[in-house]
Parts: C-alpha cells; sequence; structure tokens
C-alpha cells in the first residue's frame, strides 16, 4: 500500500525538477498530471531570478491553453501579492526559490500584467501573425493583412490550379502530365499539398534541378520561348566569326586534339553561316563544356599556342562566354515558372494569406 | 500629504494664476462644470455674463453634453457660452470669437485626409518599383495608412527629427535588421515634407497642432479679458498644454482638469509610468508647472467618492508599489476600508458574451423602473454594443448608441462590395444572386422570374462564362419561363456595362472607377443606392475617391476593387446622434468621457478588449520610438486606465465581462484582475450581481426539451408510390425516406448557388456524349463531344482541361470495344425509355444501351463511378440492370417520339462499362442464375417490395439498415437524424 505514496512523491520530484529553470527539458504527461503547473512554476522562478516578463515567450497550440496558462500564472502571482509573510515565504520554499525577496515576489503580479505589449503566452497562430505585423516590409506582407479562413484559401488554390491548368506552357504541360495519371480527386490533392508547402518544394527542385531538368532537355522541348531565342541572337551577335574561322583552319594544321577542337569549331561556324541559331548555341556548348558539363581546360595544345598565341584566347572567350550564357539560359527557360510564383505575390499583395504561409515566413 | 485641497472648492476665476481646477472623480464633470460657471457667471446677476465665456472641450459630443446639463439648470431659454472642440478649435474663423485677422492666415492650409493616403501610397508604390519591380496599390495604401499614424503620432509630441533615424539605427544594438525600416520612412523624413512644400500645404494632423500653437501665441500676446475654459483634455497632446499653459494665465483663464489624484503620496507620483491613469495629467501638470495638490476642487467631494477613489486609486497603484499592498491595505482600513470603497460596485461574469449582453439589458431594464432613472454602458467593443442594442429591442428600449457601423455591414456598402465582386467576373454566380437579391435594387416585384433565374440560372454548377451566356443559357439547357430570367440578366448586364468596360483596359485610375461604379450603381437601384445614412456614407467614399484616386496613380485594373474596398475598410456610418431614449446610452471611451448616467455598466472588460492592446508599430522598436521623442505605445493604455478609472469612479458601477469570447476563454482585464486580488488581499469579495445572469439564463430556457423522434411517414393509399424508375429502387431499399420527401412529397434538394459540378454532372455529361457518338471510330470526335458535354453541364475549364487527358484512355478503349462489339451484328438501341406496370405502381427506367442479335441479348450501363459488385446485383441491392432485363423481356422499351421499338428479348448478358477511370472497362455481370432468370427473381421481389409500400401501416424509414447508408444526405436534415439517430445511423 507505499506504492502510490511513493509514486506521488517521485511524481512531484520530477514536477520540481522540470520546474528548475536551469535545466532545459522535455515533459511528456498524462492530461491532468500537472503540465501546466510545471510550466507557471517555472516562469514563476524565472521571474523570481529577475527575468522580465517580456522576455518570455510560450507557445501553445490553442487558444484555451494560451489562456488557461496565462490566467494560472496571475492567479498564483496574485495569490501571492496578497499573501501575508509566512504564507508567502512557505510558498517560494516550496517552489525551490527559498531566498527570494517578498517584496519583489509580490510587486511580480502587477509587473506581468502590464508587460509591454502584453505576455507572450499565445497560440503559435498568434505569435507568427504578430510577428508579420511587426515586420511588414521584411515579411513582404502589407500591415493590417487577413489570414484566409479555410474557404477563402480554398478558392485561391482552385484559381492557382485553374491558372496553371489553363497557362501557356510550361504549367500546362506539367499539369497535363500528371492530369493523365492522377484520377478523382487526386490530382486537386497534390497540387494543394505542393502549394502547401511550396517552399519545401521549391527547395527540393532547386537542389535536384540537375536530375529533375536535364539541360538539354530543357533545350530540345518544343517551342523554346520567344526570349530565349532573343537570348541566344544577342549572345551570338559581337563574336568576330572571320578570325574564328581562320582559327579553325590553324588548328587543323596541329595535332588530332587541335583538330577535334577545330571540328567542333567548325560545326558552330556552319550554323552562324545558316543563321541555325539554336545549333550554334549548341555547338558553343559541345565546343565550350565537356560530356560532364565542366569548362574544357585548354583549346590548343601547347605547339599551337607558340605557333599561334592569338588562337587561344580568342577561341576560350567564346568558351568561357558560353560556360557562363548556360546558367542564364537556363534561368531564362525557368523563368517559366514565374506565372506560378506570380500568383502568390498577388496573393500577399491582397493582404490575404494562409497561416501556413504565416508559419512558413515567421520560420527563422 | 496636504489635505488642503480637499477643503471647500474655490471660485472658478478666483486666486492666483496660473488658474488650475479639478473636478472630483466620483462627481459627473460636466454637471460640476456647469454648476460652478452658473455659480460664476450667473445669468440672473448678468445675463450676458455666460454668453461672454468660450469653452474649449475635448469634442463636439462633449459640447452636447455641456449644453444639456446648462439646459438641466437653466431651462431653453439661457444665453449659452461659446463652445468649441480642442480637436479642432478653429473650426470656424468666426471673429467674435478669435478675433478680427483670421489665425489661418500664417499657416499653410491641411491637405485632405484621403489625399494624404493617396499621395502617401503614390510615393510608396514608385519607392517599390523602383527597388522591387513589382509593386501592389493596395498593399501601398496599408503602408500609407500605417505612416499616416506614425505622422498622427507625431503630430502630438514637440518635435520628432526624422533625421536622426539612420543614426539611431547605427546607435542601437542589432541595428541592421532596422536598416529597411529606416530607409523606408525616409518617405516621412524627406519625401513627404517636400512634397508638401512643393505644394504649398501642410499635413492635416500638423495642421491641427499648427492651429492649438498659434493661438496659445495670440493669447499670450493679446491676452483675451473674457472667460476662457478649457476643460475636460488630461492635455495629452503637447499643443493642448501649451494652449492650456496660456489659459492658465489668462485674466479670466482657468483650465479644469477631470480626476486628478490629488492627495497621491509622493512616492507613488513619482512612480506613475505610461501604463498609470495619472501618466497623462502629470505629465500635463510638469507642463503648466503646477504641484497636484495645490489644484483646488470643483466641487466638494462626499465620503463615499472619496472611499471609492482612494480604493481605485490602491487597485491601480504602481506595479513597484504593489509590493507592500498588503500592508497599505491594513493602513487604509482593511476589510471595511474595501467594503466602503467597493459599496456601489458590482461585478458581472457572464459565461459567455451573448449571457454578458443579456444580463447588460436586463440590468438596464431594471434603471428604467424608476420614472427618472437612467443607465449608460460602456464598452470599446462595438460587436457587443450591437448585441446589447439587440437585447433591449425585447422591451422595446433603444438606446442612444455611439458606436458607429461598418460601413461594409450596411446595404449600400455591401452593393459597392458585390460590385466590386462583379467588377473581377460580371457572371459569379454567388455574389449575382446577391445583387439580385439586394434590397436597393428593388427586384421583388419580379419574384417568379428571379425564382426561374435563381434555380436554373444560379444554382448548382455554373454553365455560362459571360452574362451574355446567360442571357441565352435556355437555347442549350432546357429551361421553362426563362424570358423573365432574360430581361433581368438583360437589365443586369446593361447595368454593370461601365464598370465591366473599365475592367477590360489594362490600367486604370481608382477616379475612374469609383466613377464607373457609381454609374453602375445608380442604373442598378434607380439612383436608391444613395438613400439613407448609408447611402451618404457611400456617396461620400465614392466622391472621394473619385476626386483624388488619380492621385494615386494608374493600376492595374485587376487591383482597383482590392483598392477600393481597402478604402471602405474602416469607413463607418456615423450614428445618429438624437435617436433613441435619452436615458439609456451605449458609449465608445472617447464618448463616455465627461458623461455620467446612475447606473454605469462598464462592459466587455477582458485583455485584449479593454484595454484595447497597443498596436505593434511596424517600423520602429519602442526604444527607437523613445529615442525620437514619439508617445510610448503603451500611453494609450494609460488614457484607457484614466477612463476606466474616471467610470469606475461613478457611485452606481457593474463592472461585466464574459468568461469565453468568440468561443474561446478569455482573461479578464488587468485592471480588474488588480481589483479582485486587491478585495482578495481584504480577505472580502465584490459585490455580485449575478443574479442577472440566473435571469438571462431563465428569460429563454424552454420549460422542457422534447428531441425529435424518428419520423415514421405513412402516407393514405393513394398517396403512395405510384411511379418508381428502376434507379429509384435501390433508394427505396437503403434510404426509403428519401424517396417519400423526394417522390411523394415532392421535396427537391436545392443546389447551392455556383456549386462545383460533382459526379452526377460529370455521369450525364458522359452518357450525352456517347449517346451522341453512335458507335463511331473516331477518337477525336468522341474527345470533342466530351469536351462539348462536359461544358455543357458546368464543369470548370481546368477540370476540363484534366479531363482531356484522362479521358484518352477510356476513348480508345470504347472505341476499340465498338469495334469489338459490331463483328456480332447486333442492332443498337441508345437511351430508350421503358415503362411497365407492377401490380399498380409504374416502374420506368432508360436503358443507356440495349444489344439485340441472333440469340443474343445484351444490356449495357455507362458508370462514370463505381460500378455495383455481383454480390450486391445478385442480392437485390442494386437492381438496375435485373429489372430493366425483365422490362426487356416483357419488350416495354419504346421511343414513339424517335420511332424506336425494342423487340422483346430474353436478355443474355448484362454490362457495366466503367468510363473514365484509370482503367476503363467492360464488365459482365455474373451472377448463378443467367440473367434472364435472374431478372425474374428480381422483378417478384419488386413486387413484394410494392406490396409492402402499399400497405397504409408500412412506413417510410430514414435509412433503417444501417450499413446501407450511402455518402448522400440530402433528405437526413430533414429527417433531423442528428437530433435521433447516434454516430453510427442506429435508433
Amino acid at each position: 500500500m507505499y506504492a502510490p505514496l511513493d509514486a506521488l512523491q517521485e511524481a512531484n520530484a520530477s514536477q520540481g525538477l522540470a520546474a528548475n529553470p536551469s535545466y532545459s527539458v522535455f515533459v511528456t504527461a498524462n492530461a491532468g498530471s500537472g503540465k501546466t503547473k510545471v510550466l507557471v512554476d517555472r516562469i514563476a522562478r524565472l521571474l523570481l531570478e529577475g527575468s522580465k516578463p517580456s522576455a518570455f515567450l510560450c507557445i501553445t497550440y490553442t487558444k484555451a491553453a494560451a489562456a488557461e496558462m496565462q490566467r494560472r500564472l496571475f492567479e498564483r502571482l496574485g495569490g501571492w501579492c496578497v499573501a501575508d509573510d509566512a504564507t508567502l515565504a512557505a510558498e517560494l520554499a516550496k517552489l525551490g526559490a527559498p531566498n527570494a525577496n517578498l517584496g519583489q515576489a509580490r510587486a511580480l503580479f502587477a509587473q506581468a500584467l502590464e508587460t509591454p505589449g502584453g505576455l507572450k503566452i499565445q497560440t503559435i497562430h498568434a505569435f507568427c501573425e504578430r510577428v508579420l505585423a511587426r515586420f511588414p516590409l521584411e515579411a513582404g506582407v502589407p500591415p493590417g493583412f487577413d489570414i484566409a479562413d479555410e474557404a477563402r484559401a480554398a478558392a485561391l488554390l482552385g484559381q492557382a490550379r485553374a491558372d496553371a491548368a489553363l497557362a501557356p506552357d510550361a504549367p500546362r504541360e506539367a499539369f497535363r502530365r500528371f492530369a493523365a495519371r492522377l484520377h478523382g480527386e487526386a490530382l486537386e490533392g497534390l497540387l494543394d499539398r505542393l502549394a502547401l508547402r511550396r517552399a519545401e518544394f521549391h527547395n527540393y527542385a532547386q537542389r535536384n534541378q540537375g536530375e529533375l531538368f536535364a539541360q538539354q532537355r530543357l533545350r530540345d522541348r518544343h517551342g523554346v520561348t520567344q526570349s530565349a531565342q532573343d537570348f541566344i541572337r544577342e549572345f551570338l551577335r559581337p563574336w568576330r566569326w572571320d578570325d574564328l574561322r581562320e582559327a579553325a583552319a590553324k588548328l587543323c594544321e596541329g595535332s588530332t586534339q587541335d583538330v577535334a577542337t577545330a571540328e567542333r569549331l567548325r560545326t558552330v561556324l556552319a550554323c552562324v553561316e545558316r543563321n541555325d541559331h539554336a545549333g550554334a548555341m549548341a555547338g558553343c556548348f559541345a565546343l565550350a563544356l565537356t560530356g560532364d558539363g565542366a569548362l574544357r581546360a585548354s583549346f590548343a595544345t601547347k605547339p599551337t599556342q607558340k605557333a599561334h598565341p592569338w588562337l587561344e584566347p580568342l577561341v576560350r572567350g567564346l568558351a568561357e562566354a558560353t560556360a557562363d550564357a548556360r546558367d542564364r539560359l537556363n534561368a531564362i527557360e525557368r523563368a517559366e515558372d514565374s506565372d506560378r510564383r506570380a500568383r502568390t505575390r498577388a496573393e500577399t499583395g491582397s493582404g490575404l494569406f494562409r497561416c501556413e504561409d504565416a508559419r512558413r515566413r515567421a520560420r527563422f | 500629504m496636504s489635505m488642503l485641497s480637499l477643503g471647500l472648492p474655490e471660485p472658478l476665476f478666483g486666486g492666483p494664476a496660473p488658474r488650475l481646477r479639478c473636478a472630483p472623480a466620483s462627481a459627473p464633470f460636466l454637471d460640476a462644470l456647469a454648476d460652478a460657471m452658473v455659480a460664476e457667471l450667473s445669468p440672473t446677476r448678468d445675463p450676458f455674463a455666460l454668453a461672454d465665456a468660450l469653452v474649449l472641450l475635448p469634442n463636439r459630443r462633449a459640447a452636447r453634453g455641456l449644453i444639456d446639463a446648462f439646459a438641466k439648470r437653466l431651462g431653453g431659454a439661457a444665453l449659452l457660452p461659446t463652445m468649441r472642440p480642442l480637436n479642432d478649435p478653429y473650426a470656424d474663423d468666426d471673429p467674435d470669437v478669435w478675433g478680427a485677422d483670421p489665425i489661418t492666415d500664417d499657416i499653410l492650409p491641411p491637405i485632405d485626409k484621403l489625399q494624404r493616403r493617396m499621395q502617401l501610397a503614390a510615393l510608396i508604390r514608385a519607392r517599390d518599383k523602383a527597388e522591387n519591380g513589382v509593386e501592389d496599390p493596395a498593399r501601398a495604401l496599408a503602408l500609407a495608412d500605417e505612416l499616416g499614424k506614425l505622422l498622427d503620432s507625431a503630430s502630438t509630441v514637440d518635435h520628432v527629427d526624422w533625421k536622426k533615424l539612420p543614426k539611431l539605427v547605427e546607435e542601437i544594438e542589432l541595428a541592421r535588421h532596422w536598416q529597411s525600416s529606416a530607409a523606408f520612412l525616409d518617405i516621412i523624413a524627406t519625401f513627404w515634407p517636400e512634397h508638401l512644400k512643393e505644394r504649398g500645404q501642410s499635413d492635416p494632423a500638423e495642421h491641427g497642432a499648427a492651429l492649438r500653437r498659434a493661438l496659445a501665441a495670440r493669447w499670450k500676446a493679446k491676452p483675451p479679458t473674457r472667460p476662457v475654459i478649457i476643460a475636460g483634455s488630461t492635455g495629452s497632446i503637447a499643443t493642448t498644454r501649451e494652449l492650456m499653459r496660456v489659459v492658465a494665465r489668462l485674466p479670466r483663464g482657468v483650465v479644469v482638469l477631470p480626476g486628478i489624484d490629488v492627495d497621491l503620496d509622493d512616492s507613488s507620483w513619482r512612480m506613475v509610468g505610461d501604463q498609470h491613469p495619472q501618466h497623462a495629467l502629470k505629465a500635463t501638470l510638469v507642463a503648466l508647472g503646477v504641484e497636484r495638490d495645490s489644484v483646488p476642487l470643483l466641487r466638494v467631494e462626499d465620503e463615499r467618492g472619496r472611499a471609492r477613489r482612494v480604493l481605485m486609486r490602491e487597485a491601480l497603484a504602481p506595479a513597484e508599489k504593489t509590493a507592500d499592498w498588503l500592508e497599505r491595505l491594513a493602513a487604509a482600513g482593511g476589510k471595511e476600508f474595501v467594503r466602503e470603497g467597493a459599496s456601489g460596485l458590482r461585478l458581472l461574469e457572464a459565461a459567455t458574451e451573448d449571457e454578458e449582453a443579456m444580463a447588460i439589458a436586463l440590468l438596464v431594464r431594471e434603471a428604467l423602473e424608476k420614472p427618472d432613472g437612467s443607465a449608460a454602458i460602456v464598452t470599446p467593443d462595438a460587436a457587443l454594443a450591437r448585441r446589447i442594442e439587440s437585447k433591449l429591442a425585447r422591451w422595446g428600449i433603444e438606446p442612444n448608441v455611439s458606436h458607429g457601423l461598418p460601413l461594409r455591414e450596411t446595404d449600400a456598402g455591401r452593393l459597392v462590395a458585390l460590385l466590386c465582386e462583379l467588377a473581377r467576373d460580371p457572371g459569379e454566380p454567388v455574389a449575382l444572386a446577391a445583387l439580385l437579391k439586394h434590397p436597393r435594387v428593388g427586384l421583388a416585384r419580379d419574384a417568379a422570374a428571379l425564382t426561374v433565374l435563381e434555380h436554373k440560372g444560379l444554382r448548382g454548377p455554373r454553365r455560362y462564362d459571360t452574362l451574355a451566356e446567360l442571357v441565352t443559357l435556355e437555347e442549350r439547357v432546357e429551361i421553362k419561363n426563362w424570358d423573365g430570367a432574360r430581361a433581368i440578366v438583360e437589365m443586369v448586364a446593361a447595368a454593370l456595362k461601365p464598370l465591366v468596360e473599365l475592367m477590360s483596359h489594362r490600367e486604370v485610375t481608382l477616379s475612374e472607377y469609383a466613377d464607373a461604379l457609381t454609374q453602375s450603381a445608380e442604373k442598378l437601384t434607380a439612383f436608391d443606392v444613395w438613400q439613407g445614412r448609408d447611402g451618404e456614407a457611400v456617396a461620400t467614399l465614392l466622391r472621394e475617391a473619385n476626386a483624388h484616386g488619380a492621385e494615386l496613380g494608374e493600376m492595374q485594373a485587376h487591383a482597383a476593387p482590392r483598392v477600393m474596398m481597402r478604402l471602405m475598410d474602416g469607413r463607418e456610418v456615423p450614428p445618429s446622434q438624437t435617436s433613441g431614449d435619452a436615458r439609456v446610452a451605449i458609449w465608445g471611451l472617447l464618448e463616455a468621457r465627461l458623461q455620467r448616467r446612475d447606473l454605469m455598466i462598464l462592459a466587455g472588460l477582458n485583455e485584449g478588449v479593454w484595454p484595447t492592446p497597443s498596436g505593434e508599430d511596424p517600423f520602429l522598436s519602442r526604444a527607437m520610438r523613445a529615442r525620437l521623442g514619439l508617445p510610448s505605445v503603451d500611453a494609450r493604455i494609460g488614457l484607457a486606465a484614466h477612463d476606466f478609472a474616471q467610470l469606475a469612479n461613478a457611485p452606481n458601477v457593474v463592472l461585466s465581462r464574459s468568461l469565453r469570447r468568440d468561443g474561446s476563454p478569455t482573461l479578464a482585464s488587468r485592471w480588474l484582475w488588480r481589483l479582485k486580488t486587491l478585495v482578495q488581499g481584504a480577505q472580502t469579495e465584490l459585490q455580485s450581481a449575478k443574479e442577472f445572469i440566473a435571469y438571462a439564463q431563465a428569460l429563454d430556457k424552454p420549460a422542457a426539451i422534447a428531441p425529435a423522434k424518428p419520423p415514421k411517414p405513412r402516407p393514405p393509399a393513394g398517396k403512395r408510390l405510384m411511379q418508381v424508375s428502376v434507379t429509384t429502387v435501390e433508394t427505396l431499399i437503403r434510404d426509403p425516406y428519401a424517396v417519400y420527401a423526394r417522390r411523394i412529397l415532392k421535396l427537391e434538394h436545392l443546389l447551392p448557388i455556383g456549386a462545383p459540378a460533382g459526379p452526377a454532372e460529370r455521369g450525364t455529361a458522359v452518357h450525352a456524349a456517347i449517346e451522341k457518338f453512335e458507335d463511331g471510330s473516331d477518337p477525336e470526335k468522341l474527345t470533342r463531344l466530351l469536351d462539348e458535354a462536359l461544358r455543357l453541364y458546368g464543369i470548370s475549364p481546368e477540370r476540363r482541361a484534366a479531363e482531356r487527358e484522362r479521358l484518352g484512355v477510356s476513348v480508345s478503349a470504347l472505341i476499340a470495344w465498338f469495334e469489338e462489339r459490331r463483328a456480332r451484328n447486333a442492332t443498337v438501341y441508345r437511351e430508350v425509355f421503358g415503362k411497365m406496370d407492377v401490380d399498380g405502381v409504374e416502374l420506368r427506367g432508360i436503358a443507356d444501351r440495349i444489344e439485340i442479335g441472333a440469340g443474343h441479348a445484351a444490356i449495357l450501363d455507362f458508370k462514370t463511378g463505381a460500378p455495383p459488385s455481383d454480390k450486391q446485383v445478385s442480392t437485390g441491392l442494386s437492381p438496375q440492370l435485373l429489372l430493366e432485363a425483365a422490362m426487356l423481356a416483357r419488350g416495354v422499351f419504346k421511343d414513339e417520339a424517335r420511332g424506336i421499338v425494342v423487340p422483346r428479348a430474353d436478355v443474355t448478358e448484362l454490362v457495366y462499362w466503367r468510363f473514365g477511370n484509370a482503367d476503363p472497362t467492360p464488365r459482365a455481370v455474373s451472377l448463378e442464375d443467367g440473367p434472364h432468370e435472374a431478372g425474374e427473381k428480381a422483378l417478384s421481389s419488386l413486387r413484394s417490395l410494392f406490396a409492402r409500400y402499399a400497405d397504409e401501416g408500412q412506413a417510410f424509414l430514414s435509412k433503417p439498415r444501417v450499413q446501407f447508408i450511402k455518402p448522400y444526405a440530402e433528405y437526413d436534415h430533414l429527417a433531423r437524424r442528428k437530433e435521433w439517430a447516434d454516430e453510427k445511423g442506429d435508433e
């Protein structure tokens, strides 16, 4: 029959330990077993040790829990405020702060009530909203934003899905690919999940870009956008093709390696002559890059370099510019994504976005 | 502590300058002021003495209150003093009041407030565009409002040097963080003053300050000899303090402050901080160079008043001073002191805001039992105010309410909101339905046509894109009596034309948008939109937007409705000043200042409501605000505390709150916490008004609650089933009540307005397309037919885009199957109707497809959802195909209009064709018996089912067997299942 008493003592001891603010603790316990009490004890002890009420942050998941915690804290501190010396001293000793100043302990009640900006015992949602409201410039949200309710969020997501489905080019192509495989509500479900976790998806896509969107496939895809074409035309314009033709001729006189370089260069020249810009660009990539996408180490063997000092720098110039152009060209092609992103902007622009967003943005 | 001040009051203009007076907190301020003025400037001695005086009060409402106070004392015939509001003292340049040469001569005229919003927002847009390349006018407007708040806040202090900001950012720790704020605030530091200078105008907030400053300077140089009184202001604004300083030193000038705690002990006075009730008054007294205990009272404070004041003072003592609360409590007299101070103070703690409102209404009702009794409810919570107002309506009590109504929630405001929605999509069904029923649109007389339009045009999936397509809907869908509906849609389309035309431009200005919206609203309502006070408010909004909207600059058309809604947010329809019973008032905090009724009810005393939390400054930290000289964001809490303390000092007070608000638990207001804790320290309790909660609960409590029982309708013979379709048989087995409601009561389930198309519409569309395709072989044709049918049945464009991808598999599978079937050389009948008599009930059905060949007869059903399992078919739960087999065996399928007669045949094959999923296939129903025999069996089961339901004793029960519950639940609500069925659906 002693077991229950031991259990109670043990529970009290572990509660006391968990309430000691010098430890970081993780508490898991049944409902009604005193988790809130432990938290209130911890805060009370920290306050007694001189922490400012405004320096606390307690996050809960429900408004009810947040209100309950504040109520219990104020009740505790209020009780101290009007307890006689003996009672208060006994309470403080029990809490593990036997040396605390009684007057200071009593004043904590009013100080906590008047915490500048309010005591921060709040739900995760309230906390995130507060951070966003406090830093609208940094967060890129309008001050005085509203949080979209479920219905509004569903409508916005539906609109975004519709835009993707009916958009020209890339989003539509992706949409079609998924639509053919996912029946019923599965497609909507997938797109909604992607939209809600778009930051993670975006990061993933960027990290795994090489595999997800192999460059060659991107370029080979039908209907290269007009802007990409413009870019290539601009890229090809400034080169001294006559000098390069001369370089190809000289390279042909060199070793096998030089001849190979000359062949690649001639492919480019041929395409330029018949105004095949895409071909010329592809040729430039072949000239400049190795099979696994690295810039080639050299564009002429030592003897050729010695014989024609002007040659290597000229070809290298074209190759290096091509390597730079690769990233820009990819960026242009990825810009097709921007339609999707533009919608996100419009959403936040209208001062409306979802809690999910709030939580994501408030992450730091 | 000096007790001198608590002696006899001084005459108003007696004693040396600076002349300050204070009204004791327990006294009604305006009455005390009126008494003092009448005593000093007695109209019986000199009828013009009063009229000669100039009184500056915080606002116009206070001025009206003072007029009432004079009227009570002097009757209606006296010549009253001149009164002006301090917040806008120079609203007129009446030379009798201000002197011959106008003060405004040297001050730049103020810019209109809306103009300021527009111009600030335009500056923000330009900045965003230059820096980020993107901008949004609605966001710019929201930021402009924050800048406006900052400018207003700056005008309440002496001087804010914005130029110091970038340096501050460097000085304060974590500074980098604030650089974007500092850069942004350059708009008000640099651009805004330059912008105003160019225009020769001044900021509206700064203008008011400049006026008060100029007035102070003039009176200082040339002191007026007439009586001048500043009364009721705590002096929280720097320029008001400046003016007070001068007036207190005029030959006949006096400043009357509300509720100075004249005998607060010195150490407490030193600790008075931001959140303390005396904070603003302390700053004012310091600015005026006067000690608090040398301010004479306007009226003698009685014992009770003093006891309450000291109790509230202790309850609201500076935080540091609460360390020895108990000792001070004991010194003041302990329990006796608290009991005395708290007499006349009651606490009301209700469970919900609704209960709170009801209990308060009952308190008011009781107060009015006395013939001259009066009551006032004070709350910053407008929603609670409206709740109380509606509770009072129970007894026909119309209070005088000072809370305005948000414009968006009025008729006229809602009309604007609807037009903003329709501007983006004139055919949006929900907004359109709301517009058609809007009281100002006045289509009520076309009720019949409206019903057709709503039920056939707007309910269910949207089957049109534009209004023009809605006009001609009946050309594509069968609708009876469309003419009236057509006329209405045509009228709406014509009225919306200005708006729709404007929205087709790439870029528009807010002026143009306001103009187009005005035209559309006028056309729709035949000018009724401007009626009433809400109409006036909307007219003002649109007029201002039209006048100043261009200054915001051009914007993309789709942004204009959002900007308009943003302008409407925060606008209120002001309350009517004179309406309602003068004995009952519901006031906001501003209006409650200086006013008093017999019973004062302070409602909504919860944290987050009262005090209203100090809003976050989105640009500046607390430290930066302090260094710039801006008022602390907590200063507002101090002002609210002063209001609360003043109100709580009335003799008869109820402090009220609710334990839950919007369904969430609440925390008591900090002041209530303090008061309750202090009282608890004295081992006693505040008097409770809980009997009013009991009354409130009793008021609406039913005598007994009789939960609904499961319905058991037993219609008489002749009113029972006459016609049943083959698909209804399944419903009759699973949910007889649904058949009763639909077929016997003829209650059709209404679809929501603009409901998205569901599986039912998809199925109908697929059937229609396959029927039209007639066993063709061109996949593109079937795909096109499907797409057309899906469109016709209201499947949205994006859903159709997805279907085009998905249905390809089904299309080729179906065509291949057709090819295969052609080899059988059977005659094919599509969608043929059949009916036959089954023991007095007509059994009806349409077979999707019947094939009859040599020695072979098949019935097919296309399914877009999951077809029933063989077991469901064989056990008779899903007898559709079997019953069709029995009908075919009797040769009842015929379509006389099309001249089709399907010959009688014994069925050899029953097929469900699953269409439109990932794996589209035909599936033959496989049964132990042959299909024909199974059909005959199903028919004989049907006979016994019909026989059962022909019996008058047989009730149509709601879902009698749990295992049969299907997801459709259209008639569950009618059967009130939730009241009697448990979650499993059992009785």
